[in-house]
């Protein structure tokens, strides 16, 4: 398999405090991978290391198939990046902007670019400036989508927007994506789901996991037992049950490594002859649940 | 090539209003510049003006440099053009680009104005041209381009060239009270001076030069940084620890000599005394001591001038001291004159004391005579420049232009009908560059000024340095207290 990224052992240190530890991260070429995790995970910081605007302390990234601290000109012409803070020309129009990266790109595609402007419905003459958040975004997005990165870097790009720029967003980016691999950091799970192909939950700057978005919903489930009487907690749940808790002869745990044969067979064998509820989990569920965990082992 | 240019194209289409400015600055620079007589009697209210003018066109022109290095902010991580494109050698050469074509070439511009309006052909003047844009480069604009990197803005920019000028400005006046370093501060003129502005300047090239490499390359603020503030206090700790006398050390070895100066021999003359006492203006706390000197060995027509003179003054128990000093020539004879603290003065008055002498002295000689044309004529005076003599009324006024930098010619100014058979000498300077680091392209200097009823006509003597050496003599059992002029 070919990665658009590929990681080993990236650590990022500010001080004493290492924003990103061990980092072990591939993404598959054409993949849609997700990056989620709690504020001060350490997302932001990964990719600006791969965006070689952060050098890493330890470790080595690559990107399309180049080092990350050489990165050159040839290399950011096949990348496309859009942060949530990103500083842009405030004083440039919307048009002045994009005629002014024009000829940074070989590949700039005019065709497309209009056709992202009529889709965003960007005012041309407006100066980036005096854009709302929601037009700032869509214009830095449309100035990465207009020459076809193979990579495209998403900081946040949703957050603070409002569900209608959003979808516009997505549906743009699903459009253009088609064989670029994306790297998208966010909290919108929501949204991230219904598109994400790969994720990767990165925790006080490791990556707890990262897999494809099938595997991962099949391994979560939500179980739900419930008891004739007060049940009592068992000492020896398997390590894979997070969250075990107890309330009113019901007890509820998250099974992180689900098997329809296996899981039903650890229950009886805890519990006896239970009633016993499995539930799929959305992605966000999936995210407290380990973040909450994530807070507890720390 | 491509990218720069397209980079500067957009640099100058967001900042016209500013280079506007800054153009009708230089405009103004060269027009006031052209047509003022600084410092003459007539000049017109313009000429009062013309500091005022530098110093807003210089401010304008940092403004310029900032604005257009902070069009693409170097330090920080949310800058859009970071994942863009961009060449650092592209970005770099934009702002080169910029700077060149709103600041050099106008600069130069204004320059061949003002020469040639003051009757310099600027064609003839190439090197100096050139040597004046380097270094108007070099200590100007290219340490504020590189204070321009590592800041975010305006702002920041602003407090870090107020952090320069603190440290290299205003604090050495703080620390400069000690004679030995006195000339170095007090603008008295000084032939070797050129070399402490030369290490300066060599410094604030290199450092500048490293930042910006350094952060257009790498974007390493932090080290960038560092290596600034560096090179701040390095040129801070040279102007605290060179001497004129180490200076003239270095110049002695530089300069290469034209005649022989070992014949040259200098001691104490016990025949002569001061026979009254003269009023001079040393260094606050020190007492002013005349010690006749002989000078031997000073072929025909040559004439001498003490660059440097340390003394060492060693007590009956011992104990030694340090006095600065120079040798001087008046109508009785040469003079070692020092400047001895008034502490160590009051008590070693009336014992004898041995004088360590180490003095440079630079030898004079090509002498020539030009007389000076009356009431603001200009006079060309070879290798001194053009010179305007001035009276109204009572009042005259002698003022000197040359291009680029201070004549290497000494210079006396002589008057018929007064008796002036030392004048003032107006040292040369030794620097072998064709120009200094100024911003006026013409070095003003005022030769003689005053008030008489008669009418002057000036004569400038001008001499030429032949070679540099340095005298180290002996005084035994000398009583500081019979040479002590003004207690």
């Amino acid at each position: 398999m070919n990665y658009a990224i590929r990681t080993e052992n990236l650590t990022k240190r500010f001080g004493n405090q290492a924003a990103i530890d061990g980092l072990d991260l591939q993404v598959p070429d054409g993949a849609i991978y997700a990056l989620i995790g709690p504020n001060g995970a350490g997302k932001t910081t990964t990719l600006k290391v791969l965006m070689n605007i952060f050098p890493a302390t330890r470790g080595r990234a690559e990107v399309l198939g180049t080092e990350s601290t050489r990165l050159r000109p040839r290399e950011f012409e096949q990348i496309g990046y859009v942060s949530e803070n990103q500083e842009m020309p405030g004083w440039m129009t919307v048009k002045y902007f994009l005629d002014y990266l024009k000829p940074f790109y070989a590949g700039w595609d005019q065709a497309r670019t209009e056709e992202l402007l009529r889709q965003f419905d960007l005012p041309l003459n407006t100066k980036l400036a005096n854009l709302s958040r929601g037009m700032r975004v869509k214009a830095a997005l449309a100035s990465s989508l207009a020459y076809r990165p193979r990579l495209l870097v998403l900081d946040e790009p949703f957050s603070g927007l409002d569900a209608l720029v959003r979808d516009e967003l997505i549906g743009a980016l699903l459009e253009s994506a088609d064989g670029t691999a994306v790297l998208i950091s966010s909290h919108d799970l929501s949204e991230i789901e219904s598109f994400a192909s790969h994720v990767g939950f990165l925790d006080r700057g490791r990556l707890q996991f990262s897999e494809d978005m099938t595997s991962l919903t099949r391994r979560f489930r939500a179980i739900e037992i419930t008891l004739q009487h007060a049940p009592s907690l068992p000492t020896d749940s398997p390590s894979s049950w997070l969250g075990l808790e107890t309330s009113a002869g019901v007890v509820r745990f998250v099974e992180t490594d689900y098997d329809q044969d296996r899981t039903p067979a650890e229950v009886r064998s805890l519990f006896g002859d239970v009633q016993v509820s499995i539930n799929a989990m959305s992605l966000r569920e999936i995210f407290v649940v380990l973040a909450m965990a994530g807070r507890k082992a720390a | 090539m491509r990218q720069a240019i397209h980079i500067f194209r957009k640099d100058v289409r967001h900042l016209w209003p500013a280079i506007l400015a800054v153009m009708t600055l230089t405009g103004l620079f060269a027009y006031v510049g052209a047509l003022s007589l600084p410092l003459m009697q007539n000049s017109s209210t313009l000429d009062r003006y013309n500091s005022l003018i530098q110093f807003v066109l210089l401010l304008g022109w940092w403004y310029l440099i900032a604005a257009v290095i902070h069009e693409e902010v170097l330090p920080g991580h949310q800058q859009f053009w970071l994942t863009r494109p961009y060449s650092w050698k592209s970005l770099l050469a934009a702002k080169g680009l910029f700077i060149l074509a709103f600041v050099n070439v106008p600069k130069l511009l204004a320059d061949c104005v003002i020469l040639q309006v003051h009757g310099f052909h600027a064609a003839s003047y190439w090197p100096g041209l050139i040597a004046s844009q380097v270094l108007f480069t070099a200590v100007w604009l290219l340490p504020y381009a590189a204070l321009a990197a590592i800041t975010r803005n305006l702002r920041q920019f602003s407090l870090a060239v107020l952090m320069v000028w603190v440290v290299l400005i205003f604090l050495p006046l703080f620390f400069t009270s000690h004679p030995s370093r006195f000339a170095l501060y007090s603008g008295h003129s000084f032939g070797a001076t050129w070399i402490h502005y030369f290490i300066i300047i060599a410094i604030l090239l290199i450092a500048s030069l490293l930042v910006l490499l350094c952060q257009y390359s790498q974007r390493r603020t932090v080290t960038s940084r560092m290596m600034a503030l560096s090179a701040i206090l390095l040129v801070f700790g040279i102007s605290q620890l060179i001497s004129v006398h180490a200076l003239m050390t270095l110049q002695t070895r530089l300069s290469k000599s034209l005649v022989d100066a070992s014949p040259i021999q200098i001691g104490m003359d016990p025949t002569r005394k001061r026979l009254r006492t003269v009023g001079t203006g040393s260094p606050q706390g020190t007492i002013q001591i005349d010690i006749p000197v002989q000078v031997t060995g000073l072929a025909e027509g040559t004439d001498l001038y003490s660059d440097s003179l340390t003394a060492e003054i060693e007590g009956p128990d011992g104990k030694t001291f340090q006095a600065p000093g120079t040798i001087v020539h008046e109508d009785d004879g040469f003079w070692q004159r020092i400047y001895v603290d008034q502490a160590v003065f009051q008590q070693l008055r009336e014992e004898r004391v041995t004088l360590r002498t180490s003095t440079y002295l630079t030898l004079l000689g090509d002498r020539s005579t030009t007389q000076i044309e009356s009431q603001g004529k200009g006079t060309e005076v070879p290798g001194l420049g053009i010179c305007r003599f001035s009276q109204h009324g009572e009042s005259f006024m002698l003022v000197c232009f040359a291009p680029f930098r201070r004549s290497s010619l000494f210079a006396k100014t002589f008057f018929s009908h007064m008796e002036e058979s030392h004048p003032y000498v107006e040292p040369g300077s030794y620097s072998p560059y064709p120009a200094e680091a100024g911003i006026n392209p013409l070095v003003v200097s005022v030769r003689s000024s005053g008030s008489s009823s008669a009418t002057l006509k000036p004569t400038i003597v001008t001499q030429a340095s032949l070679t540099h050496s340095r005298h180290d003599y002996l005084v035994r059992e000398l009583c500081l207290g019979d040479y002590a002029i003004s207690e």
